[in-house]
C-alpha cells in the first residue's frame, strides 16, 4: 500500500460550496484500497476504538476507507488538515463538527455507508442527510414496507410491477433515511409518520407529516443516481438547491 | 400468558434471533454493552428486522421511542425482561 497519497486541502481546489449548493461525494471504497493505510492515519483514537470493536475484518476496512475519506473531503471545505479535524455526536448520533474545525464556518456533513459504497453530503449553512443502499435481492420489501412504512407508501410498493418493487421500495427507504439523518432524529420518530411524495418523473420529492397531513417546507429531499442496483438520497433543510455529485476516486485524488 | 423464561433463555432466543438476521457474527463473543451496529455494522434495515423477530417471538409490542433501548445485547434483556414480568 501507498504510504502518502493523501491530498493536502490545498490541492486541486473544488468549485466553492455557496449556500445554495450540496456537494455529494459518492466513493466506491475498493477504488481506494491503495490508500488505506494512509486514510487510517488520520483517524482519532475514538474512531480507531470504534473500528476495532468491528468483529469482521470486512466492516474493520470499510470503516476505516468511509471515515478516512470522509476526513480527507471535509478538509477540502474547513481550515483544517484531515486529521485535525474534530467530530461531535448528537442525540441520536448524528455527526457535526466542533471545536476549531468549524470556527467561523458553518460546514454541515452527514455520512452512509453500504456495502462497498459510502456517500458523503457537505453543506455551507444548510442541514443535510445522506442514505445509500446497496440494493439487497433477500430483502422482503414488501413486508417491511407494509410494517413500517405509510399507508401511501407501501401501496405505491405494492402496487407496482413485481420486478420493480425491489428498487422502489429502495427508493422510499433511502429518501426517509435521508430525512431522518438529516434532522438527526433516528428511527425512534417513526418511519409512517411521515411520508415521502415524490414529483412524477422527478427525483424530488416532498415530505408530508402523516398526523396532520402538512408538508415538511423545511426539507427538501431528492433521490441520488449512483450506481446500478444502489439507491441514495439526500434531504436538505431549506428551499431545493443544486446538488453537484463527485466521485472520490476521480475528483479527490487526482 | 407468557411462558417463563430464564435469562439465558432469552438471551440464547436473542442471539438466534441475531445470528438469522447477521448470520455471519459469531454472536457468543458479541460484547453485550456495545451497540450491535458498532460491532456487526448492523445497519437501520437490519435493526427492524430485528425489531420484527422480536416482537413475533417473544410476544411484545416495542414502541418505536423505545428502539434505542434494543441497540445492545444487555439492553434486549433488560427490556425482555421488563415486558415480560
Amino acid at each position: 500500500m501507498s504510504g502518502l497519497s493523501i491530498p493536502s486541502r490545498d490541492s486541486s481546489p473544488l468549485p466553492a460550496l455557496s449556500r445554495q449548493d450540496v456537494h455529494v461525494w459518492f466513493c466506491r471504497l475498493a477504488r481506494h484500497e491503495e490508500q488505506r493505510d494512509a486514510l487510517a492515519a488520520l483517524l482519532s483514537r475514538d474512531e480507531e476504538a470504534r473500528a476495532a470493536r468491528f468483529a469482521f475484518e470486512r466492516d474493520r476496512r470499510r470503516f476505516i476507507l468511509s471515515h478516512g475519506l470522509l476526513r480527507v473531503i471535509l478538509a477540502r471545505y474547513v481550515d483544517r488538515e484531515a486529521r485535525q479535524i474534530e467530530f461531535a455526536t448528537g442525540a441520536h448520533g448524528k455527526p457535526a463538527l466542533t471545536g476549531r474545525s468549524c470556527a467561523g464556518q458553518d460546514i454541515q456533513f452527514s455520512l452512509s455507508h453500504s456495502g462497498e459504497y459510502a456517500v458523503m453530503a457537505v453543506a455551507a449553512g444548510l442541514a443535510v442527510g445522506v442514505d445509500v443502499e446497496v440494493h439487497r435481492p433477500d430483502v422482503d420489501a414488501l413486508k417491511l414496507a407494509q410494517r413500517f412504512f405509510s399507508s401511501e407508501e407501501s401501496g405505491q410498493i405494492t402496487q407496482a410491477q413485481q420486478d420493480a418493487q425491489l428498487a422502489l421500495f429502495y427508493r422510499y427507504w433511502t429518501a426517509k433515511e435521508a430525512y431522518l439523518k438529516g434532522r438527526g432524529v433516528g428511527l425512534s420518530l417513526g418511519l409512517d409518520r411521515f411520508e415521502i411524495l415524490f414529483d412524477d418523473g422527478s427525483p424530488l420529492a416532498h415530505v408530508r407529516m402523516t398526523d396532520c397531513g402538512a408538508l415538511d417546507t423545511n426539507w427538501h429531499v431528492q433521490s441520488l443516481s449512483l450506481a446500478d442496483d444502489v439507491s441514495g438520497a439526500l434531504a436538505v433543510e431549506g428551499p431545493a438547491c443544486q446538488v453537484r455529485l463527485w466521485d472520490s476516486s476521480t475528483d479527490l485524488f487526482r | 400468558m407468557n411462558t417463563p423464561l430464564s435469562k439465558d433463555d432469552t438471551r440464547r432466543q436473542v442471539l438466534r434471533i441475531l445470528g438469522e438476521i447477521a448470520p455471519e457474527a459469531d454472536t457468543t463473543s458479541l460484547r453485550p454493552d456495545v451497540s450491535f451496529r458498532d460491532q456487526l455494522d448492523l445497519d437501520s434495515m437490519d435493526f427492524l428486522n430485528f425489531v420484527v423477530a422480536l416482537h413475533k417471538e417473544f410476544h411484545i409490542e416495542i414502541p418505536e421511542a423505545d428502539y434505542p433501548k434494543y441497540m445492545t445485547l444487555n439492553g434486549c434483556l433488560t427490556q425482555l425482561s421488563a415486558a415480560r414480568s
